[in-house]
């Protein structure tokens, strides 16, 4: 049986009764999804001191770890002078030496100060308390608004051939364009009504990031993703650990080699003017007959 | 006197006066809406007792919450502008000790130029040497490195005198090195001759640390750095000389560049 390529003629009610609603009710659910997302997480209670001053902690140790990060990056590729670099790496992770001398003493990043933070003492208690919670309720309005979106698509509209894409696709493409349609023989760049709803929600992501840039990333992130990937336990990410990121950082310190870049830019800057080192070798006798080079450099 | 605030500030202080009255007392004194109030209240201050009661309510801001990072930048140019640079440099390093405003160019700039005002050169240098860690492209800091290394040095001991000119000279010759390579990018004509133009400040200061660092006692006797001295020198002047070529600057740049390789070198070579 020969594929269906130009056999079918599309009614034109089709586009004015199934595709142009459906690509506006789409639009406005996914518009309106942040707003019911928004009443039904409530009002988040407002910080106690503690929760304060963690979130200062975390803040200041964010910013070393940061700092101490770039320094070594940037400052060990030579961008700082090899005395600066070392100054710093001296402040950061110590030189070694005593206490209290110059050069010497644990550094930033090494001393006794920093402490990893308490482990919660009631994990499930963190878990039900108000982060978690008003994850799932959150999750909850997209999870409910697509199972209805889907099944009343699959009850009003299913069987229905919409469109046509204007160029060919592979056989690849059917099981994405053609869901909800049992027709072997149709030419894929045919989109059933199904079809068109996945399209449409996950094409218009990016006008709904534009649109909504305002109101915060997590209202536009991709609902159902993470409504898959929760399960039970899984809070809102690993603890933030400033003992081991200083650990992890000072390590990283003491591995990195410093490579001079603007400690030659006298020689990039003067090319063939730079003034050469005149180097004369000596032949010196020493014991038992032999002799070595000694090199002198004016 | 204080010029008259435009009428677009006016607007904006009604716009804040309504939404205060709208909103019940509770809300009103959030901190977003007294930072716009106080905003406002800047460009409108006609007085000192105006402009110190904006700076107490800053101050407030910050000792409601120490991390709010806008109240204590309104609050360090305030006093900045005010001629107290020593207060805003504690406001400064408050900020930032709390973990605000490390990760941004302005900030550490912006402190270094207060330190540089009230002479700290130690200070400025490392407040220069951490915005060039975030903007290692940006050959306009290295040149401010180089010539605040090159201020410090002349308040510093002998040996330390000449390490801080060596470090001068390294950041000045990767300035002139990143310039020269965004010339050598932009196409022939006016834009490669602007960027030109942007290394004349730097050659200058390459210049005179240059001939600095041979006037000192030891510098002048360490051969190899005294080559590299003087090869700098002829690089900076020569550029100086060509880029004016022609010009009615020409005379006065050959007049300055005299006293620099004066006794240094052939002037004979150069002009």
């Amino acid at each position: 049986m020969t594929p269906t390529h130009d056999l079918l003629v599309l009614d034109p009610s089709i586009r004015d009764w199934v595709v142009i609603p459906l690509l506006l009710i789409i639009a406005i659910s996914g518009l309106v999804r942040p707003a019911l997302q928004a009443v039904l997480k409530g009002v988040a209670p407002p910080p106690t001191e503690s929760e304060i001053l963690a979130f200062d902690a975390e803040a200041r140790a964010r910013h070393v770890v940061a700092r101490a990060h770039r320094t070594r990056i940037v400052g060990g590729h030579g961008i700082l002078c090899e005395d600066a670099y070392v100054g710093r790496k001296t402040y950061y992770i110590g030189g070694g030496g005593a206490a209290g001398t110059e050069g010497g003493g644990k550094g930033l990043l090494l001393s006794a100060d920093i402490s990893a933070p308490a482990a919660p003492s009631d994990p499930m208690a963190m878990m039900m308390g108000g982060g978690a919670m008003s994850g799932m309720k959150g999750q909850a309005a997209f999870m409910i608004q697509n199972m209805v979106m889907m099944n009343g698509i699959q009850h009003f509209f299913q069987g229905f051939v919409l469109l046509k894409i204007p160029f060919p696709l592979t056989n690849g493409f059917k099981p994405m364009f053609h869901r909800g349609l049992n027709l072997t023989t149709l030419d894929t760049s045919y989109v059933s009504s199904l079809s068109w709803y996945f399209v449409v929600s996950f094409g218009l992501r990016g006008f709904y990031r534009l649109y909504m840039s305002g109101w915060g990333r997590e209202y536009v992130s991709d609902g159902m993703f993470k409504s898959l990937q929760m399960g039970i336990g899984q809070g809102g990410g690993p603890q933030f650990n400033a003992g081991q990121l200083y650990k992890m950082e000072a390590d990283n310190f003491e591995m990195t080699r410093f490579r001079p870049l603007v400690d030659d830019a006298e020689k990039k800057l003067l090319g063939k003017k730079y003034p050469q080192k005149n180097i004369s070798v000596r032949w010196d006798m020493c014991g038992q007959g032999g002799r070595r080079a000694v090199c002198h450099i004016r | 006197p204080a010029p008259a605030p435009s009428p677009a500030v006016g607007a904006l202080g009604a716009l804040v006066s309504a939404v205060r009255r709208g909103l019940g007392t509770e809300q009103s004194n959030g901190a977003r809406l007294r930072a716009a109030t106080l905003l406002v209240r800047e460009s409108e201050a006609d007085s000192a007792a105006t402009r110190a009661e904006v700076d107490e309510e800053y101050g407030a801001l910050l000792d409601a919450n120490p991390g709010n990072a806008m109240a204590a930048k309104r609050l360090a140019t305030l006093m900045r502008s005010a001629g107290d640079v020593k207060g805003a440099l504690e406001v400064m390093e408050r900020m930032v000790a709390g973990g605000r405003g490390a990760n941004e160019c302005g900030c550490w700039l912006e402190w270094g130029e207060m330190y540089a005002e009230v002479g700290e050169w130690g200070g400025a240098a490392f407040c220069l040497e951490e915005f060039v860690l975030l903007a290692p492209l940006d050959p306009d800091g290295h040149a401010r490195l180089g010539e605040c290394y090159a201020t410090a040095s002349a308040s510093a001991g002998d040996g330390g005198q000449l390490a801080l000119l060596r470090r001068a000279r390294k950041h000045l010759s990767h300035a002139l090195n990143l310039m020269g390579d965004a010339a050598g990018r932009a196409a022939p004509g006016a834009t490669r001759r602007r960027i030109r133009r942007r290394t004349s400040r730097a050659l200058l200061s390459m210049a005179s640390v240059s001939s600095a660092f041979l006037d000192s006692e030891t510098g002048g006797a360490e051969e190899q750095e005294a080559k590299i001295c003087r090869a700098l020198l002829e690089f900076a002047c020569g550029e100086l000389l060509e880029m004016c070529e022609g010009g009615e600057f020409s005379k006065t740049m050959g007049a300055c560049i005299k006293d620099y390789v004066e006794d240094k070198m052939k002037v004979t070579d150069l002009l």
